[in-house]
């Protein structure tokens, strides 16, 4: 067996949490019923994906580290999430696209881990990469219909993608232990590319480099989130729930 | 979740027996006979009426009843209960749209249904208009709320509308797991440090009352009853629901270790039940007509959710008729080659 090493764990477990705490975000408020559940979905797929790996991540350290531990009792500068997860939701079209971004990075990156050297690890990726096509079918088909949709949807996924776009460097150099990190990029340039084309979109705009100015917001916003999803936890550290 | 039905349309409440036709005969010897009516089958406008009314008020209640509970998806203290809660608000999101299906079999629109809970036309379920203070409340809802909704819909899943009844076996099915998920938090609450313990009392006083009147009028006071059960649409009365429910959670309360905030319940012996004591109906009716703690912010929500969505599904439309159209061109052109 061959472990992937910690870091390279807690990257994909926070981002999973983070993305699926913004996701949760819209439970209750989604433009119509079919699309509220269908949010919760992937927001349940990734806040399950983050538990498996986070048990994993504690298993390995031992010293009684347990899931909870790691979501509820780190601060912002110790979750090593990719920004682009913690960015704050928007209306949908920008909820959409970070979406479809994050899952076109996952859907390489699950199917690498699935035939992976931790058994472990691909025992949680071989459903991971599953529920990844399934997210990232649905990102693209609401991109499309807003990209070719009417004047508004389309002002509104234009703007969503000169929001977002920034972030998408970092997200592209993130390196995971084991990983092909250039074939996971050409992979997912690949298929957003078809996704504008159909959405009749303007190629996304890939910069070459994030500017430190996104980093620093994106990390303001995750703190903001951390401070609301471990309030109550972090007011009773003895207790069990 | 559910509903209190509480008759706020005349026009329901003529009675069956007023239309004395054949075919109305026809109708309710099927009904005395336990028999299903399906949408395509003949019914009286009134039990028409009764049903959108109450299958509506019922999805409204459940598409209103994510939020408070809602609220607390992202503050859940461990990640267990977290996917927990989100997977429920979730199920209650699934009934609406059960419940909107069955009501459009009756021949109105989802949209015109949506419109009138809007409008303040139409009602839902008034415990929603109570606030979620603490983790414990959602403890509380799924245990006490969710319970009184089971009591209140397991006999629905044998009402007389086919459509209705067989959403709401599915709906209970979900229900029981709601039920049980929140006694657990309380059980870890009242097992676990004394705030915790603390909390659950607390939110047991503010919910106990709620609930009891979730089960609607007193039987004497509700003219909705008595037509409902002649349609076989509802099959326990309200005072009977409400009772059934005291006596199961009197049980449960002590096993936890907390205390009914009623200083007149006790057992009677003679009767086989527990007596209870008076229900605040002035503050029921309050809440009922707009005036609770979280009326205005629960439609200020759902109204914005639905405009700010507006054009999403205007979005989606536009393609849609896009995607047609160019399906259509395509066919034209392959048939010209």
């Amino acid at each position: 067996m061959s472990a992937l090493p910690s870091q390279s764990l807690l990257l994909i477990a926070d981002t999973c949490l983070v993305w699926g705490h913004r996701l949760s975000e819209w439970c209750g408020h989604g433009p119509q019923l079919e699309e509220d559940i269908a949010l919760t979905n992937t927001a349940l797929d990734v806040i399950g994906q983050a538990r498996s790996l986070y048990q994993l991540y504690a298993l390995r350290a031992g010293n009684g580290l347990t899931e909870d531990k790691l979501a509820y009792f780190r601060g912002a500068d110790a979750f090593q999430n990719v920004a682009i997860a913690a960015v704050e939701n928007g209306d949908y079209a920008q909820t959409v696209l970070r979406s479809l971004i994050l899952s076109a990075w996952f859907v390489p990156l699950w199917r690498e881990l699935a035939i992976g050297r931790d058994p472990e690890l691909a025992a949680i990726a071989v459903e991971a990469e599953k529920a990844a096509r399934v997210q990232r079918r649905h990102a693209s088909d609401w991109t499309i219909r807003f990209g070719d949709g009417t004047a508004e949807s389309r002002r509104r996924i234009e703007h969503a993608i000169s929001t977002l776009a920034p972030w998408v460097p970092a997200l592209l150099a993130a390196e995971i232990d084991g990983t092909d990190r250039a074939r996971r990029e050409n992979e997912w340039r690949s298929f957003i590319a078809e996704v504008m084309a159909e959405a009749t979109l303007d190629a996304f705009p890939v910069g070459s480099s994030s500017d430190h100015a996104f980093e620093a917001n994106a990390k303001q916003a995750l703190s903001a989130l951390l401070h609301e999803m471990q309030s109550l936890a972090r007011e009773h550290p003895e207790a069990v729930w | 979740m559910y509903t209190q039905a509480i008759d706020t349309d005349p026009t329901s409440r003529n009675s069956p027996t007023s239309h004395a036709s054949v075919a109305e005969d026809v109708f309710l010897a099927r009904i005395a006979q336990d028999e299903k009516i399906e949408p395509q089958d003949w019914m009286p406008e009134a039990y028409r009426k009764t049903l959108v009314r109450q299958i509506s008020q019922h999805a409204h209640s459940e598409v209103v009843g994510m939020l408070p509970e809602g609220g607390w998806i992202t503050r859940a203290p461990s990640l267990r209960r977290k996917e927990i809660l989100l997977a429920k608000v979730q199920d209650e999101g699934g009934h609406g749209l059960y419940l909107y299906s069955a009501a459009e079999t009756l021949g109105v629109s989802r949209e015109q249904l949506i419109d009138a809970l809007h409008s303040g036309k139409a009602k839902y379920s008034s415990i929603f208009n109570y606030e979620t203070k603490t983790w414990a409340d959602i403890g509380t809802i799924g245990w006490l709320v969710d319970g009184a909704a089971i009591m209140n819909q397991v006999p629905l899943c044998r009402c007389s509308y086919g459509p209705y009844a067989r959403a709401m076996i599915r709906i209970c099915k979900e229900e029981s797991f709601h039920q049980r998920q929140g006694f657990d938090i309380v059980r870890a609450l009242c097992e676990g440090t004394p705030e915790q313990k603390a909390m659950a009392q607390e939110s047991l006083n503010r919910w106990w009352w709620p609930t009891l009147m979730m089960f609607g009028p007193h039987d004497s006071d509700s003219t909705h009853t008595g037509q409902a059960s002649a349609y076989g649409i509802k099959r326990i009365s309200n005072d009977d629901l409400r009772q059934k429910f005291v006596d199961v959670t009197v049980a449960q309360a002590e096993f936890l270790g907390l205390s009914i905030p009623d200083p007149a319940l006790r057992w009677n012996a003679e009767r086989g039940h527990y007596d209870f004591g008076k229900i605040d109906w002035d503050e029921f009716w309050r809440v009922v007509n707009g005036q609770g703690p979280c009326n205005e912010a629960r439609m200020h929500d759902r109204i914005s959710a639905f405009e700010e969505g507006r054009w999403v599904r205007d979005a989606a439309s536009a393609h849609a008729a896009k995607r047609a159209a160019r399906a259509v061109a395509r066919a034209g052109a392959l048939e010209a080659a």
